[in-house]
């Protein structure tokens, strides 16, 4: 004989997100099962050490659940992204305590360097990873935040307390840097 | 400037797995985390305030047992100087070095006082030194002031008592007969400050701060 399920079984974003605002804890670890590897990769993606990701990943999500009552439900994948814009927001507040700075750079020339971009689309996650890490942190959390977030220069510049055009050039001295260490992977492969 | 390569690499991120990244990751231990973490906040608080309040409490109760302590000590032993004008005739007796810093502390405040007007009564300078040391004893009625001959208690004047101070010759029953031997002395473990005046009447002490000194427990000494 089964048993009819009783509550929200919080499968998508409105229940979990109902959940969470009422401070269910079944709904909370919904959440967490559901965004916490998505997190955790973001994470490793800005600060490189798995430990640390953790430890940001984690205090996401407590910030979440602690700030719950400020999110605005506007359809699927709001959660996700108010959860996203969260952890970000951790890891760019790391990096501020291990002193990374955002150079103010003057405006360069930015060139277009996205002939040479398809040889990164080729990589596996793991390899695009190892590039990503061995950017500068500056220019890694721009390249981020600008390739992953899909956010605007006017938004990573507001986001980091930099100029626009600092935010421009640091993506495009990210995409010049990644493009010379893929060149030399490739290289090495051939 | 954002290409279809960017794209690509969203989806490549987006489908990998976190074992790739960090094979170490536990999902579930981390979760445990996260919920201790959530339930920190009350924790966390009492954590930071209970050193304070144990530092506050601790000083509350070392300030009350020294309090306490300081009062008992205060209470047992308690020095005055006093200084009154009487005959010439009647000898300095101070003989230690701080009996004699006494008596030119006394000298000059009589003299002080003695440039006020209207106090002819006092207008010789000291004569004496007159000691007296204080000793809780409840059981004297507050009424039993000293019963000392008018022209010795004119000007009585009690003045700071220093520290390290032997008092000598003293006794607690202001009658002449009770007037212990010469050479008792008395060992004054700190400093006190208390002033009797007799300004305005004869025979009358007036007490600034009766809690701080009644006269019941005011013993009184005068040097032959």
């Amino acid at each position: 004989m089964n048993i009819p399920l009783k509550g929200p079984l919080y499968t998508d974003e409105f229940e979990i997100a109902q959940g969470c605002l009422k401070g269910l804890a079944a709904a909370q670890n919904a959440l967490y099962k559901k965004y916490a590897p998505a997190l955790l990769i973001l994470c490793i993606r800005y600060v490189s050490n798995g430990e640390e990701a953790r430890e940001i990943m984690m205090d996401a999500f407590v910030n979440c659940y602690k700030h719950f009552k400020s999110f605005q439900y506007v359809g699927e994948g709001s959660l996700q992204a108010w959860l996203r814009r969260i952890a970000v927001n951790q890891c760019l507040m790391f990096l501020r305590k291990n002193n990374v700075r955002f150079l103010e750079l003057g405006e360069r020339h930015v060139e277009s360097v996205a002939e040479q971009e398809d040889v990164l689309a080729q990589l596996n996650a793991r390899e695009i990873m190892l590039r990503i890490h061995e950017l500068p942190p500056g220019y890694r959390a721009v390249f981020n935040m600008y390739v992953f977030e899909e956010m605007q220069h006017k938004e990573i510049a507001s986001a980091l307390g930099i100029s626009e055009s600092t935010s421009k050039t640091q993506l495009y001295k990210a995409r010049l840097l990644l493009q010379k260490k893929l060149s030399t992977t490739k290289e090495n492969i051939l | 400037m954002k290409t279809h390569t960017d794209q690509e690499i969203r989806e490549i991120m987006e489908n990998a797995s976190v074992s790739e990244f960090l094979p170490g990751f536990d999902e579930a231990q981390t979760w445990k985390e996260i919920q201790r973490r959530i339930q920190k906040p009350a924790s966390v608080w009492y954590k930071k305030v209970l050193p304070y309040a144990a530092v506050l409490i601790m000083g509350v109760l070392i300030s009350q047992i020294f309090g306490k302590l300081y009062e008992q000590k205060a209470g047992t032993v308690m020095s005055l100087s006093a200084v009154r004008n009487i005959d010439r005739n009647i000898p300095m007796t101070a003989n230690t070095v701080a009996e004699m810093k006494d008596t030119v502390v006394t000298k000059l405040a009589s003299a002080k006082r003695l440039k006020k007007p209207g106090k002819t009564i006092l207008s010789e300078s000291p004569k004496a030194i007159v000691r007296a040391a204080l000793v809780p004893e409840t059981q004297i009625p507050l009424t039993q002031e000293p019963d000392l001959p008018k022209e010795q208690t004119r000007s009585v004047e009690l003045l700071v008592a220093t520290p390290q101070l032997q008092v000598k010759h003293y006794y607690d029953v202001l009658e002449p007969a009770d007037v212990p031997a010469a050479n008792t002395y008395v060992h004054i473990p700190r400093k006190r400050i208390i002033r009797l005046t007799n300004k305005r009447k004869e025979q009358d002490y007036v007490v600034k701060n009766p809690e701080q000194f009644p006269l019941r427990n005011f013993f009184y000494a005068i040097d032959k």
